[in-house]
């Protein structure tokens, strides 16, 4: 691969980036609309322009990681954890990579959550395998907002010093000693959902913040849900934050002036 | 001491295989010939059969193919072999980890071959191809449909679709358009199954035995496969996909050495492609193990050719050079004595001998069949008479075993039934009968197959709203079924509107919204009338300036024309020297704000909507959710193939309302007629499943009553007979074929036995007699050679409680589609997640999608590249 130039590698970047966007657009029978694709290759790029020499180290990528034989804490029903990660291992060490198109803030916010995830993978790896493990590490392809200004205003030594600014992995490390009770909050989770519990969050939680997100749940989650016009809990959310009675429950329906443009302009790219 | 570890492993896990079984799981060099009788315990052979392989032999999992017929066959297969091996490492201290084995369908494994870069040596993903189900490649025939008929020197004129129906030996609505698409997709499919090049289609074209009709329909085939080749994707349909990967490999000349070791499931039911694939992909290792059962080959009318399991011996021996060990499962382990006594008798009462070859029959009949229970008691039941006492009496005992736990759900009683359907809006007399007496009885069933899936309440009410909405009253077709239908959708949006006020008002406030768009969109096209402007031709931003000024339009539409979004937009694309047409901005400024999807979402507020979401919150009654999430399958796959967004143009000489009712819906009508056997089809909580005999195939229940033992006798397929005649001409005829004028007895004899041997516990026959009622001929000399009971003297205490867990197997979850989604909405999670709907904003999920599948192949090309 070394032979290859820069240019030579952007240019099979894209060759696969415009194959992927035909086959989404042949089989989803939409598209997105020129600005936005055009943010999507920068993603592509920027993130390889980074990650050049982490990428170059994978040894294996998008392995699959399965824990069989699981049963749930109570009902005893047993079940399967999957997960998929890539592996980089070298003589100084084996490391663990997921990686995620979310931002690095919303990483940082809830990073719990991914080290539950990396914690769980690393056991399968390491205890259940066999492998050397040496740590773990997140890595987002999200461009900050400040490497994706530089970009937009074409400026070069600002899109540099961004760049080099940008700190894309956040190590995660491990720790045996958690997984058990991590699996056991998984098995909960497997339990309620084989035994079909499926009532909506309590109004209480839409009405309030989420960990790392400027808006309330209702707005930053909910508002992005199909099925909220149906939900009991939205409906009261909507009662008790703006008053709103079954009898006006639909002007809440409508969209942003912002949204409906957006979505109107994405939808009609098609050509 | 390999061995001797397999047998802790055996005993560790409770399993005492029969010297067969134990034959076959220890069986692994050359090929292997499984002919399994129903309940014989294949799956577990297979499943210590490949961890064998796996755990002793040093087998890579990547290594090994497991072909299957099923989604959920494969799954459980996967499930169970995860748990198997995660228990051989104890012992080993190894770890085994499957992810990468090919097990799945031959469909998803053909996609995973296209994808798979052993073999092909440059490892850059091939070009994939766009995937096209029943309902994409109907419409795909249906949008290029003329130039398909002028291919052939046909039009779109009654006459010739009457020319080409006629050669299906179609009569009923025989100058339909529909049916004459319906009719070449199933010729151009079967032309892929057979592996027929082009070139062989023209040689037949060529022969003297092919008349006008045939040489007509080959000529469409060629350029139908022609039009699938895209500009920028090729487009495949599900016969071809299989030819499209059988090229793949046979490109690479070391394919067959890239799986060490084939098996395939449910051999009995393989066409002449999949039996090459599964043959090239075994040239070099010749481990080869078939699977199946000659008794319960049931697709033939998908091509499928059980003479190829029949005949594998000499199959084998021709492309592998391989004489294959026979091994015969034949101890059944599911069924109570009289069950298996009672469909192995069933089988004695045709005749199967090969009149040609003396000594030779079309069948197995030297399988020993035999019961592995010894409970001699009363297991097969047979309830004969009028339809109405029948069903009565039936549905009273489903009831009684329900009430006095003798099966702990409604789904553990199925009801098989050979056809589901009667006429076009619904299930055929035996059915009708056994949903009435269940509704009387006050028992849930579910049978979204027995009637077209737009009879189904969830979809008469949906469509009614829609058609309210976009004031369809009567459809433009001439098809009276279709207006039928069309009337009673609207009675039942008309029911549910009477009782929701806020409904009408919403309805109202809908018919607004289309008026302000459809009339703006009138002044401006009137407009650029006037001024003698084309719709085609370019806009600017002066052009919007100037449409802004008409007087008589709304001022929210001016304010759109005038807009720093739009003429930004516009701005952006000149300067990259692109073009913006004028009907682009027509349509853009009188866009509604929601589309189709939405709609159904906004529907989903009100009162009838909401009351089926919350059983199903709470883990009730659940199938209207599964009704819901086709539908938006269905809605979002019209706007895959129209623009999404809707504008005051679609309003305008209701291209809206014709396109989606009658172009799309009607073609689902039309579809929806032939029953589609899917057995991955869900079965839901509580209710009593009716289900097609094809649907159960590979599965069992407690008690299965068989709804119907009714045949009518059918000519053979002209398909079949034009394929046997092609083969004969080829010079490469079949070396066993079943003589056409009993393949429709034979499939008969094995729809009838796969049936009854699906039974645990108890087998219900019922025999309707009366005029119209014709009891199958085999099936009435069992019941005169044997004495089965009636219900009326049924011992229920000699009936065995079911705890039936056999269905559930251990299902995989993930950290991102599963926990915390889940974390986050439950309600979300079952909507999307578990009933599949289709979410209406999917904009976000193709920006993802794209970075993702790019970030993906550049990492694949930078490891494929230093290895």
């Amino acid at each position: 691969m070394s032979e290859m130039t820069d240019a030579e590698i952007e240019l099979k970047l894209r060759d696969f980036f415009e194959s992927n966007f035909q086959y989404l657009k042949e089989s989803s029978g939409h598209a997105i609309d020129g600005y936005m694709r055009e943010k999507a290759f920068q993603q592509v790029l920027y993130y390889w322009k980074k990650n050049r020499a982490l990428i170059e180290k994978i040894t294996r990528s998008e392995v699959k990681l399965s824990l069989p034989e699981r049963v749930t804490p109570n009902d005893k029903i047993s079940y399967t954890i999957e997960g998929i990660v890539d592996i980089v291992q070298e003589k100084d060490g084996t490391w663990l990579y997921d990686l995620k198109t979310h931002d690095i803030d919303r990483i940082k916010a809830n990073i719990t959550q991914y080290k539950e995830q990396l914690y769980i993978y690393s056991y399968i790896w390491k205890k259940l395998q066999g492998n050397e493990l040496d740590n773990t590490a997140v890595i987002s392809t999200t461009l900050p907002d400040r490497l994706e200004a530089a970009i937009r205003k074409r400026k070069p030594e600002l899109i540099e010093q961004e760049l080099e600014a940008w700190q894309p992995v956040i190590p995660i490390g491990y720790k045996e000693e958690e997984v058990e009770k991590i699996i056991n909050n998984f098995g909960e989770v497997v339990e309620k959902i084989e035994k079909s519990e499926f009532c909506p969050p309590d109004v209480d939680v839409l009405l309030n913040k989420p960990a790392g997100m400027k808006s309330v749940f209702a707005v930053h989650i909910c508002r992005n849900c199909d099925v909220r016009y149906s939900c009991s809990s939205y409906e009261k959310y909507l009662e008790v934050s703006k008053g709103a009675t079954r009898n006006t429950m639909r002007k809440y329906m409508k969209p942003s002036a912002e949204e409906r443009d957006e979505f109107i302009q994405g939808n009609m790219e098609r050509e | 001491m390999a061995d001797e570890l397999l047998y802790t492993l055996f005993e560790e896990q409770k399993f005492k295989p029969n010297e067969s079984q134990k034959n076959a799981i220890l069986h692994l060099d050359g090929s292997l010939y499984l002919v399994a009788g129903p309940g014989s315990g294949k799956t577990r052979v297979l499943l210590w059969r490949t961890l064998n392989l796996i755990v002793f032999h040093d087998v890579r999992p990547d290594e090994i193919f497991l072909a299957t017929f099923t989604e959920k066959a494969a799954l459980q297969l996967k499930q169970g072999l995860q748990g198997l091996l995660s228990i051989a490492s104890k012992y080993t201290g190894k770890p085994y980890d499957i992810a990468e084995m090919y097990v799945g369908t031959l469909h998803s494994l053909c996609q995973k071959l296209l994808t798979d870069r052993r073999f092909n040596s440059s490892r850059e993903r091939n070009r994939r191809p766009v995937i096209m189900d029943d309902l994409d490649q109907y419409f795909f025939v249906n949008s290029n449909w003329r130039e398909i008929l002028s291919s052939a020197a046909l039009d779109t004129k009654t006459e010739d679709y009457g020319f080409l129906n006629s050669w299906f030996n179609q009569n009923m609505g025989k100058n339909s358009k529909t049916n004459a698409i319906k009719n070449c997709i199933s010729f151009f499919n079967r032309m892929s199954e057979e592996d027929f090049s082009d070139e062989l289609l023209k040689s037949a074209m060529a022969s003297a035995s092919s008349d006008a009709a045939e040489k007509a329909l080959f000529k469409m085939t060629i350029k139908y496969r022609e039009l699938l080749k895209g500009e920028h994707a090729d487009r495949v349909d599900f016969a071809n996909l299989q030819q499209k990967a059988l090229e793949y490999i046979s490109e690479d000349l070391l394919s067959g050495q890239v799986f060490k070791h084939v098996i395939v499931d449910e051999y009995q039911d393989t066409n002449t492609i999949q039996q090459k694939i599964y043959l090239k992909l075994s040239e070099g290792s010749k481990n080869i193990c078939v699977v199946g059962d000659d008794d319960q080959a049931l697709y033939r009318f998908r091509g499928a050719t059980v003479e190829n399991f029949i005949d594998f011996q000499n199959i084998c021996k021709a492309n592998l050079n391989e004489s294959p060990t026979r091994i015969d499962l034949s101890i059944n382990y599911r069924s109570r004595k009289q069950i298996v006594q009672t469909y192995t008798d069933f089988m004695s009462k045709c005749d199967w001998a090969d009149d040609g070859h003396p000594g030779k029959y079309f069948r197995f009949v030297d399988k020993e069949i035999e019961a592995f229970s010894t409970d001699e008691r009363t297991s097969v039941l047979l309830e004969s008479g009028k339809k109405e006492d029948i069903t009565a009496t039936i549905a009273c005992m489903v009831k009684l075993l329900k009430e006095s736990g003798k099966i702990t759900d409604y789904n553990q009683c199925a009801f098989l039934f050979p056809t589901l359907r009667g006429n076009y809006d619904g299930m055929s007399a035996s059915v009708k009968a056994f949903s009435d007496a269940f509704e009387k009885a006050g028992i849930p069933y579910y049978a979204p197959r027995a009637k077209n899936i737009l009879y189904t309440e969830e979809f008469l009410v949906t469509f009614g709203l829609f058609a309210k909405i976009l004031k369809v009253s009567s459809s433009s077709s001439n098809s009276q079924e279709f207006n039928d239908w069309l009337e009673k959708a609207i009675a039942k949006a008309d029911g549910i509107i009477s009782e929701d006020s806020l409904l009408d008002e919403f309805i109202i406030e809908k018919w607004t919204d289309i008026e302000f768009v459809k009339r703006n969109y009138k002044v401006l096209a009137d407009s650029c009338t006037e001024k003698n402007w084309d719709l085609k031709s370019n806009a600017f931003e002066q052009t919007t300036k100037v449409l802004a000024g008409i007087p008589k339009l709304d001022n929210e539409i001016k304010k759109a024309l005038n807009g720093s979004s739009l003429n930004n937009y516009i701005r952006n694309k000149n300067d990259q020297g692109e073009e913006v047409s004028l009907q682009y901005v027509l349509n853009r400024v009188t866009a509604l704000d929601w589309t189709l999807l939405d709609l159904f979402y906004q529907l989903n507020s009100f009162h009838y909507y909401v009351e089926k979401y919350l059983l199903a919150e709470r883990g009730e009654e659940d199938s209207a959710m599964y009704n819901f999430g086709m539908i938006t399958q269905y809605i979002s796959k019209y706007m895959e193939m129209h623009l999404p967004i809707l504008s005051g143009r679609s309003f305008q000489e209701n291209v809206l309302p014709h396109d989606f009712f009658n172009s799309f819906l009607y073609a689902l009508f039309r579809l929806g007629e032939t029953e589609v056997e899917d057995a991955d089809d869900p079965f839901p909580k509580g209710c009593v499943p009716f289900l097609t005999v094809h649907q159960s195939k590979g599965l069992e229940f407690p008690v299965v009553v068989l709804g119907s033992l009714q045949h009518k006798a059918k000519n053979p397929r002209p398909l079949d007979v034009l394929v046997r005649k092609m083969l004969k001409e080829q010079g490469n005829p079949p070396g066993i074929a079943e003589p056409l004028d009993k393949m429709d007895t034979f499939d008969t004899m094995r729809l009838f036995y796969v049936a009854v041997s699906r039974a645990k516990n108890l087998c219900i026959l019922t025999q309707m007699t009366g005029a119209g009622y014709s009891t199958f001929g085999p099936m009435k000399d069992l019941i005169a050679s044997q004495k089965f009971e009636g219900i009326a003297s049924f011992d229920f205490d000699s009936f065995p409680t079911s705890n039936d867990k056999s269905g559930e197997m251990a299902h995989v979850y993930t950290y991102t589609t599963d926990y915390l989604p889940y974390k986050n909405c439950p309600r979300n999670y079952m909507v999307f997640k578990k009933y599949g709907f289709v979410p209406s904003r999917s904009q976000t999920m193709f920006f993802g999608s794209l970075v993702h599948e790019t970030v993906e192949d550049l990492q694949n090309f930078i490891v494929g590249g230093l290895k």
